[in-house]
């Protein structure tokens, strides 16, 4: 039997709540009440910590990677479930002891007393901030998160998650992308295609409710960039089936043929100068123009012979292509910005 | 038994108010002959159409002072207004003391003037504001028009041109255009 002190207890609790995406009522009067934080953790602590990151995260990937899909796998198709496409024992998540760190701050509210450098940060690690941001979202202490925590604002996951929460403030941030685009990082990145198309898909539902005129500027840009950089990001690494989530979310949005007064109608700029009313369209339409770069890179596939290099490639954007409704997907969007432009 | 005192001033100052507004778009041309040839094809057709050449851009005034500025080379058009507009605008404050000099008197002076510099500055910014909804308005009602004009004169430079190439191709043996529809029938002997 295992015996902690009432600090450890109310830490494991919120890296339980954390790690199984715990309702935020679980894990929010955890929190209420910091507790000094002990000079270290038991033997004990330590161990059912690393019982909960092991057993939470496997359960998390498993959910999320079940399905049969196929992604590339040096430039060629590989199908199968998460662990049948990547070998399993490449798939085991490490953590450093910036975890740790990170859930003493949190439980002591001393986030940011001590920070990580980006490159002492594992794989574990990040998805432990962004399973923290998750449960945070909403309340107050996620924007403490935010502020005291830059790993959160430089993960290029949690920026994708997290578009409309992680504005960037008048300096921007640098997003780091490449832990995600390493073997095991893509990997996790394939099993959060159908999450990340949820999440971008509710956002566009929500933008449909904005008022502010500020804020739609602030979420546009923020997508904008994100989503820019992101596809910048897998195209150098020839991974545009990464792009995936995209190409679903954008046939989610674009279904029931929405008109562009879906994004902008609720905004009043009648007093805004037009040369302003074009950069909150731009702003509010940002999804919309994300969405214009598959249309080239399907034509870009389109002309790549069955002798080229990334002739496997090609086939499979193809094959998402068609699966996604991409061809009626980008011609509404461009539809929409074309009516969207005052002249 | 204690006096008041009245103390009063009054302001004047003059403003040159500037608005401007403007919008951007590219016309989508068709390279249906080489870069050059479509441009040439676009200023000859927007010439017509009452544009004047000035440098390498094309330009004409509209209704309210409303320019469109369109390089042929690229096929961006700039639409600009631009409004100016000189106005006087005068602030009175009154206010009472109990001494007819002194601190006081100098305090009361100092917040009265602030006041009536933060009374000026309002009335100049309602003035801007109203400037500039003028130029707004006077741009936006010139767009709807000039969209349908130059879309006209996009349809006219692509018939030009596929003419053009279609007698490179071959003998023209018979041209119909239907103005209504905008549709262009080139029956051509190769």
């Amino acid at each position: 039997m295992k015996a902690v002190s009432l600090f450890e207890y109310n830490l494991l609790r919120v890296l339980r709540g954390v790690v199984t995406q715990a309702s935020p009522s679980q894990i929010l009067p955890m929190l209420a009440k910091p507790g000094q934080r002990p000079l270290c953790l038991s033997a004990d602590a330590v161990s059912l910590v690393q019982d909960i990151l092991a057993k939470g995260m496997v359960r998390w990937l498993a959910r999320h990677g079940w399905a049969n899909d196929r992604y590339l796998r040096d430039g060629v198709a590989v199908a199968g479930r998460l662990w049948e496409r990547t070998p399993p024992e490449l798939l085991g998540l490490k953590f450093s002891r910036w975890t740790l760190e990170f859930l003493l701050q949190l439980m002591s509210n001393t986030l940011g007393s001590k920070k990580p450098q980006a490159v002492e940060l594992e794989l574990g690690d990040r998805l432990v901030f962004l399973h923290a941001f998750q449960a945070l979202r909403g309340d107050e202490r996620a924007e403490r998160l935010q502020n005291h925590w830059p790993a959160i604002s430089s993960d290029g996951l949690c920026r994708l998650f997290f578009v409309e929460e992680l504005i960037d403030a008048k300096t921007l941030t640098r997003i780091d992308w490449s832990p995600w685009l390493t073997e095991q990082g893509a990997a996790i990145l394939e099993s959060m295609q159908s999450a990340l198309a949820d999440r971008w898909e509710q956002l566009e539902i929500r933008k449909q409710t904005f008022r502010d005129v500020v804020k739609v500027r602030q979420v546009g840009a923020s997508q904008t960039r994100v989503l820019g950089e992101f596809l910048n990001a897998i195209d150098a690494v020839h991974r545009r089936d990464l792009a995936r989530c995209l190409l679903d979310a954008g046939r989610r949005v674009m279904r029931d043929q929405p008109a562009a007064r879906r994004w902008i109608g609720n905004l009043d700029i009648k007093r805004e100068r037009i040369a302003d009313r074009v950069l909150i369209y731009r702003d509010a339409l940002a999804f919309v123009h994300a969405l214009e770069r598959l249309r080239t890179w399907n034509e870009e596939a389109s002309q790549v012979g069955y002798f080229d290099d990334g002739y496997a490639a090609s086939q499979l954007w193809k094959a998402d292509w068609e699966r996604f409704d991409g061809e009626a997907t980008t011609n509404h969007a461009a539809e929409i910005l074309r009516k969207a432009r005052p002249m | 038994m204690s006096r008041a005192y009245k103390i009063s001033l009054r302001q004047r100052t003059k403003h040159g108010l500037r608005a401007s507004d403007e919008v951007g778009t590219a016309l989508e041309l068709l390279e249906i002959l080489p870069p050059e040839r479509m441009a040439d094809l676009l200023a000859q057709e927007l010439k017509r159409r009452g544009f004047v050449q000035k440098g390498d851009k094309l330009l004409r005034t509209e209704k309210g002072g409303v320019t469109v500025e369109i390089d042929p080379k690229s096929a961006d058009v700039i639409v600009q207004v631009e409004c100016e507009k000189t106005v006087t605008l005068e602030a009175e404050r009154q206010t009472w003391t109990e001494s007819p000099a002194g601190s006081a008197q100098n305090a009361a002076r100092k917040a009265m003037k602030e006041e009536l510099q933060r009374d000026l500055q309002r009335k100049a910014e309602q003035q801007k504001a109203e400037l500039q909804k003028r130029a707004t308005d006077r741009l936006e009602a010139q767009l709807s028009d000039l969209r349908k004009e130059l879309d006209q004169a996009v349809n006219r430079v692509t018939a030009e041109a596929l003419k053009e190439k279609a007698a490179k191709l071959g003998q023209i043996k018979q041209i119909s255009e239907d103005a209504q529809t905008g549709s262009l029938t080139i029956i051509l002997e190769v």
